[in-house]
């Protein structure tokens, strides 16, 4: 025991701190910052992708929606004054929304993007969708309540399903822009109503999707809404379970449409290497990918897709305003805070 | 020379946890529109709901913690060491998992499923987590009572009587620590009441802080948090300022062990081994049993997505540990010899600010420019750490610290040694086991920090517990379970390669000195 | 020439309350003092205040006629005082060995010649063959003359002694007291020591100093103590 010994960790300090100072004064040109919501299970081996063929370095921040995303929205908010970020990929439109509406972002156009039909981009360029999720009910095939199925989704407040269905909690995730569609659909009085039926019916508020995937594939629970990202995932590891599109047929809603989504950040440190992150990730390739891996729809026509995955052709979409339903969503926000703390 | 580590350290400890909080206070009071909305109906009742659910904890994990802690100290003798060790395996899990892993139990034991998703379920939960960690509290300073003062009252009184007037009160402070610590852990622990969807107050600052992005709401939210448990400081700071907290014994043990009849030890035997199975065996074999049904894949994977951030993870965890460490002990040498005693509540306050908004903190007043090299490396988990667990390192050395007699050091200044002397030669050998576990605790908790470190970890590094936690959506529940497994042993074998390590430097340096 | 310690109207109190009230001491070289008292009576105090330990809070102290603490400050720190302190419990390092221990005060003053005197001193006190030991591996009288060697080696003038015999056993103590007694010629030095047992303070001191409760009631050689007037030393001196 000497003086030796309190010398280390100084030294320790001393080390880190250059090794810090070089890494962050000399700002490589090549590489970029993403911070993503996207599952990381799925989305870094894209990133590790690009990185390979562009030779830029990609450094990321995972977060997931799962977990309610508390990281990733919350530092760009916070970063604001002294971005660190240059490109934001989100699981949903709504979050670049938020971010759009706070002025943190910046328009850019990809060439990429060209062929995306018009609606899942922001008219004024903010954000550009790509691989969509579509909302599904996910329902236990083992149950006897499996012999007759609900169509739409104003099924699940029929006495039949009484306490039989889940749903994630509406204010975090996809489920809150679900929500936020159904109001854009239906006017917020019918919407509150249906809702409040909804409640009346006993329908249980899990904690997040995969939460209600969980539940349904151990039975707990018969049925309830998801993505078809965790539908695909419960069915491939062999749950007991089955999915649909619900409200499909003519003259009924159709059903909610995810896409990812990717806007550059404003004040971003690597711009041009951020365009070239966003035009990969809006690359017909990308889309095939994800498709693969986790059964998301591609937006470009004739990408080809696993057998399992269902086509977007073959599904009637919720017609909607994506930009005005996310901004709806962070007005309705309270109305389903009350809903959630309701008895 | 001490007056400027003094100075220098309280700067850099201010500059590091307390400025950026009071900076993030004090922007949310200038930004929030009005406290009518924090002090609304509904956000008392939930503070109330809050307050009584984490009474509640604290009093059940220290009721639990003192009886192990009484059976661990006063019935058993050679084996203590191994169940401490075993009772304490709940606490390198993310309450999250252990969460989880205790809603699967009741879901495979079929019934109990209304009980866990309910505020007891919470209490239930919670309790399972702490009381460990109340027994560890408890049972530090139940070894340092003397035998003497409890063999003397049995001459006069039967056991039980012994130990309700004698010992519980003479355990006075442990107990307080104890509740303390769950109560300011459990009122900031948002995942446990998440998973189980209960409201609480900890929720409801975690809506406010991910759904509406009303930040100086959440904080200003925050700080009733920590005004509660401020003012349960100042309602026992008398003794608090002097609480042990956890410490580690210097002197070999001196514990009094009375003879009780056969069935009774037995009895008590059993119940330390029963609480065992509980706390810790369950949730492992849930997690086991979960990570290994579907065959070794889930394994596999498991350790190839994690291997590649146990270096990094455990490389800053033992950096951190490191520095933890130097603060503690200087803080420790403030309070203990200087006899500064702010510096206790200084660190207790910190301790209690909720982990989100210490991250939050932290980004809003190292995010700049000429700040930039700290924020932008991996300094800024160096400061997390500190800013969380500067008080634990505080309380173990302060305790060690409190244990050395004063003659010994006036001996040395009787023989002429420099201040500077005394303490490496006389003082820090002496505390070398308590400032050993503040390094080994420090460097646990590290490797498990998520909730400050989740919102400052740097772009593209990655970090064991950070990892788990993103990984974790849409991973199979079996994968989950195995990269928690995993993790658990990391972080036991990190440990056993400590104790290795100490007991090789211990030779090392017996045999320099002697030989 | 100077007497080898003297306090002046020294006063002390802890938390306002008056432990020493106005000492008046004059200690020789080449005697032992024993300073009786009981607890509580103020003697360890007085002990402390002349190593330097404290500073009284009136009055003041010189060793060898030069002034070394006055008025709540200490002007010579306790190492440049020239003295020895066995403390009651010891308060051996329980981390180093005997060697260690004893040579510790040499090494930190960076002396010539340590081992030789650490082997020296062990040899006259009869504990060479522990020195590779720990404190902890040696018994109660062991322990005491390590503690005593460790005080002798820096060559100290003066030893303060405060009631090191406490924790042994009547055999052992008898032998001790041979031996610090024998310490008066062989080192030539002077000792103070403090104790609550007025037969130990018989059979040792050359003078005896009466404490209680803060003041000094009584001093003389032994002979003369018997014979005192004073209430509390008769009161005192008959309880055993």
């Amino acid at each position: 025991m000497n003086k030796k010994f309190i010398l280390l960790p100084l030294v320790a300090l001393l080390v880190i701190l250059i090794h810090s100072f070089i890494t962050s004064c000399t700002k490589t040109p090549k590489e970029v910052v993403v911070y993503t919501t996207i599952d990381q299970i799925f989305s870094e081996p894209i990133l590790r992708d690009f990185e390979r063929e562009s030779g830029i370095k990609v450094k990321a921040v995972y977060d997931t929606e799962e977990t309610k995303s508390t990281g990733v929205l919350n530092r760009l908010i916070a970063e604001a004054k002294n971005p660190q970020c240059d490109v934001f990929w989100s699981g949903d439109p709504i979050r670049a929304v938020v971010l759009k509406q706070r002025g943190l972002t910046q328009p850019y156009v990809s060439e990429e993007a060209k062929d995306i039909p018009k609606w899942y981009k922001d008219p004024e360029h903010h954000w550009t969708g790509f691989s969509a999720r579509a909302r599904v009910l996910i329902y236990n095939t083992s149950l006897p309540e499996a012999s007759t199925l609900p169509k739409s989704i104003f099924d699940l407040s029929k006495p039949e399903l009484k306490y039989n269905v889940a749903i994630a909690n509406p204010l975090f995730g996809t489920t809150t822009f679900h929500m936020a569609a159904l109001f854009y659909v239906l006017g917020e009085d019918r919407a509150i109503d249906f809702l409040n039926r909804l409640k009346e019916n006993g329908i249980l508020i899990a904690s997040s999707n995969g939460d209600v995937k969980k539940k349904v594939a151990q039975g707990e629970i018969f049925c309830g809404l998801t993505d078809t990202d965790d539908a695909f995932t419960a069915k491939k590891q062999g749950a007991p379970v089955d999915y649909l599109f619900l409200d499909q047929n003519k003259g009924q809603i159709g059903t909610l449409i995810i896409p990812n989504v990717v806007t550059l950040i404003k004040g971003a440190p690597h711009p041009e290497n951020g365009k070239r992150l966003i035009d990969y990730l809006l690359s017909r390739e990308t889309e095939a990918k994800l498709a693969k891996s986790c059964a998301q729809m591609p937006l470009h026509k004739g990408v080809p897709t696993p057998e399992d995955v269902p086509s977007l052709d073959d599904i009637r979409p919720m017609k909607i305003d994506y930009d005005k339903t996310a901004r709806l969503m962070v007005e309705i926000q309270g109305v389903l805070k009350r809903w959630v703390e309701s008895e | 020379m001490k007056r400027f580590i003094y100075f220098l350290t309280t700067l850099l400890f201010l500059f590091i946890a307390v400025v950026p909080t009071l900076f993030t206070l004090f922007s949310s009071v200038i930004q929030l529109r009005g406290w009518g909305g924090i002090f609304s109906m509904t956000n008392l009742t939930l503070l109330g709901k809050s307050i009584a659910m984490s009474s509640v904890t604290a009093f059940l994990s220290t009721l639990i913690g003192l009886l192990l802690a009484l059976i661990l100290e006063r019935t058993f003798s050679e084996r203590k060491n191994w169940i401490k060790l075993l009772l304490i395996a709940p606490f390198f899990f993310s309450p999250y998992i252990l969460g989880v892993a205790w809603s699967d139990f009741f879901h495979m034991l079929g019934t109990g499923e209304r009980f866990i998703y309910s505020p007891w379920g919470v209490i239930f939960v919670w309790t399972m987590i702490f009381a460990p960690l109340s027994m560890l509290v408890i049972s530090s300073q139940l070894a340092n009572i003397g035998p003497n003062m409890e063999e003397s009252a049995l001459l006069c009184a039967p056991y039980q009587s012994v130990i309700i007037k004698i010992t519980i009160p003479l355990l006075r402070p442990a107990i307080l620590s104890s509740f303390v610590l769950v109560f300011i852990m459990t009122i900031s622990e948002f995942s446990v009441p998440a998973f189980l969807s209960v409201r609480v107050f900890s929720t409801e600052i975690f809506t406010q802080f991910s759904a509406f992005h009303n930040f100086s709401e959440a904080v200003a939210q925050g700080w009733i948090i920590i005004s509660v448990a401020i003012t349960l400081l100042f309602l026992e700071r008398s003794y608090l300022t002097d609480a042990p907290f956890i410490s580690v014994k210097t002197d070999a043990s001196k514990g009094a062990r009375p003879i009780i009849s056969r069935p009774i030890s037995t009895l008590f035997h059993g119940i330390a081994y029963g609480s065992i199975f509980w706390m810790s065996v369950i949730p492992v074999l849930v997690l086991v049993f979960q990570a290994f049904k579907g065959g070794l894949s889930a394994m596999n994977q498991a350790i190839h997505v994690l291997a590649p951030t146990m270096i990094n993870s455990l490389f800053y965890a033992a950096i951190g540990a490191l520095f933890l460490v130097l603060f503690g002990l200087v803080f420790a040498f403030m309070s203990e010899e200087d006899h500064l005693r702010w510096v206790n509540l200084v660190l207790l306050v910190t301790f209690s600010i909720p982990s989100m908004i210490f991250g939050m903190s932290l980004i809003y007043f190292f995010n700049r420019p000429f700040l930039t090299p700290i924020y932008s490396s991996l300094v800024i988990i160096i400061f997390a750490y500190i800013g969380r667990f500067t008080f634990i390192t505080g309380r173990l050395i302060a305790n060690s610290l409190k244990q050395i007699p004063t003659p010994i050091k006036e001996a040395a200044i009787m023989a002429g040694a420099p201040p500077w002397t005394i303490l490496f030669r006389i003082i820090i050998p002496l505390i070398a086991p308590g400032v050993f576990a503040a390094f080994l605790i420090a460097f646990i908790l590290n490797l498990g920090e998520l909730g400050t470190t989740i919102m400052v970890y740097p772009p593209g590094t990655s970090l064991m517990p950070i990892k788990v936690y993103t990984i974790m959506a849409n991973a199979p529940q079996s994968t989950t379970s195995a990269m928690t497994l995993v993790v658990l042993v990391v972080i036991l074998s990190s440990t056993g390669a400590l104790f290795l390590m100490r007991s090789i430097l211990a030779k090392y340096s017996e045999e320099r000195c002697c030989g | 020439m100077d007497s080898a310690v003297r306090l002046d109207e020294v006063w002390k109190s802890y938390k306002n309350e008056a432990v020493l009230r106005g000492i008046d001491l004059e200690i020789e070289y080449g005697k032992i003092t024993t300073i009786l008292g009981t607890s509580g009576s103020g003697k360890t105090t007085v002990l402390r205040i002349i190593a330097g330990l404290e500073a009284p809070d009136r009055g003041s102290v010189s060793i060898n006629g030069k002034l070394v603490s006055r008025e709540g400050r200490i002007l010579v720190p306790p190492h440049r005082r020239s003295l020895g302190f066995i403390f009651q419990d010891l308060a051996l390092w329980p981390h180093m060995t005997v060697y260690k221990n004893i040579a510790f005060g040499l090494e930190v003053r960076h002396e010539k010649g340590i081992r030789q005197k650490v082997e020296e001193i062990a040899d006259f006190f009869g504990i060479k063959g522990h020195l590779k030991k720990y404190p902890g591996e040696l018994s109660g009288g062991q322990q005491q003359l390590v503690a005593l060697a460790r005080g002798l080696v820096l060559n100290p003038r003066l030893i303060l002694m405060d009631e090191p015999l406490s924790s042994l056993d009547v055999m052992k103590k008898a032998k001790i007291r041979q031996v610090i007694k024998g310490l008066i010629h062989k080192f030539s030095v002077g000792i103070i020591y403090v104790t609550h047992d007025h037969k130990e303070a018989f059979e040792l001191s050359d003078h005896i100093v009466v404490i209680n409760n803060g003041k000094i009631v009584e001093r003389g050689t032994p002979s003369q103590l018997r014979e005192s007037k004073d209430e509390f030393v008769k009161d005192f001196l008959s309880l055993y």
